[in-house]
């Protein structure tokens, strides 16, 4: 019995400290309140579990920095639904909900905020005609873009309220066969920053398309950094 | 903020802003510096779920200051908050687009 639940082996030995720490843990709570954090630890998964115990670990050091503890007694109580004041909120925060709060204390975040929103409209108009004009149904898209119609259909309904990533960007506009920025004007301009970023990166070789963006849009600060020559083995 | 749009897991910055995989694990740091429009010294770290377009989602795990150092216990508490953060918000669904 012992060897089949309890086997002498570095497992065994982390799960008893980890059971050790737990009932450490619990021994100064009030009743109804263990009965709530034993009940609540149940409802986890062993994932969540297992994150519980970690930050039990770092919670109880006193070796770990006090910010470190407080981070993860906070964490604790995230994962365990111990914060009553936001157990009925949802988690995150919806893009566009975020946005409206920066802009209103952000004059010039709010201009960009209005560009965006004005390019998103514009995509899903835009998708929508070019569809129409070229007799495309919402099966002959799911077919060139490789997936099922009702994602097609899902993807329709919800673009206005969406703001789509460049590669799903690129990949409408290759099946709708015209350049990608007919849906979204501003593409070369957010495309040529993240090439420009690129760049700085040590070990970054530029493809040609991005040297084209880049000699046309007059960078020159941009330094290439020389690959060396293969080196032949001396015979 | 608003270029995460335009971020994807094999960019190194969001726009104008760099952002770096932190080695070994699966979140991402995103360091404000100065000229963004909101308060600079900070790095903020994140993660993708991912999810069929229009729902790609990315989790703040947390905000440090720039000098922070991710030591073993931050990292801890990070890969917790990740764990916790993915399992709420992972309900897998079908990638649409092959991605």
């Amino acid at each position: 019995m012992t060897d089949t639940m309890l086997p002498d082996t570095p497992q065994t030995m982390a799960r008893l400290d980890s059971v050790s720490c737990l009932l450490d843990w619990m021994r100064d709570m009030e009743p109804a309140l263990r009965r709530q954090f034993v009940g609540a630890l149940m409802e986890c998964s062993d994932s969540i579990q297992q994150a519980v115990v970690s930050m039990m670990v770092i919670a109880k050091d006193q070796q770990a920095a006090p910010q470190d503890r407080q981070r993860a007694l906070t964490t604790l109580a995230d994962a365990l639904f111990l914060r009553p004041d936001e157990t009925d909120k949802d988690y995150g925060q919806p893009l566009a909900e975020s946005e409206t709060y920066t802009a209103k204390i952000n004059p010039a975040l709010n201009r960009e905020v209005r560009t965006m929103n004005s390019q998103q409209e514009f995509f899903a108009r835009q998708v929508r005609a070019i569809m129409d004009s070229k007799r495309l149904s919402q099966q002959d898209l799911a077919v060139r873009m490789g997936c099922t119609q009702p994602a097609i259909s899902q993807l329709l309904d919800r673009l206005p309220h969406c703001r789509p990533q460049k590669r799903t960007i690129h990949k409408l506009a290759e099946a709708l066969a015209v350049p990608p920025q007919e849906l979204w004007p501003d593409l070369e301009t957010a495309e040529m920053l993240d090439a420009v970023a690129r760049f700085q990166q040590d070990d970054y070789a530029m493809t040609v398309a991005e040297a084209a963006a880049l000699s046309a849009s007059g960078k020159s600060k941009v330094k290439l950094k020389p690959k060396p020559l293969p080196t032949r083995p001396r015979r | 903020m608003l270029k995460l749009q335009w971020w994807e897991t094999s960019d190194t910055s969001l726009a104008d802003v760099t952002c770096r995989r932190v080695a070994d694990e699966a979140f991402y740091v995103l360091d404000i510096d100065d000229g963004y429009g909101i308060a600079d010294g900070f790095q903020v770290v994140f993660c993708e779920v991912k999810r069929p377009e229009p729902d790609g989602t990315i989790c703040v795990l947390a905000v440090l200051r720039s000098d922070e150092v991710l030591t073993e216990s931050v990292r801890s508490i990070l890969r917790a908050r990740e764990r916790i953060a993915r399992e709420r918000v992972s309900v897998v669904l079908d990638d649409l687009f092959g991605r």
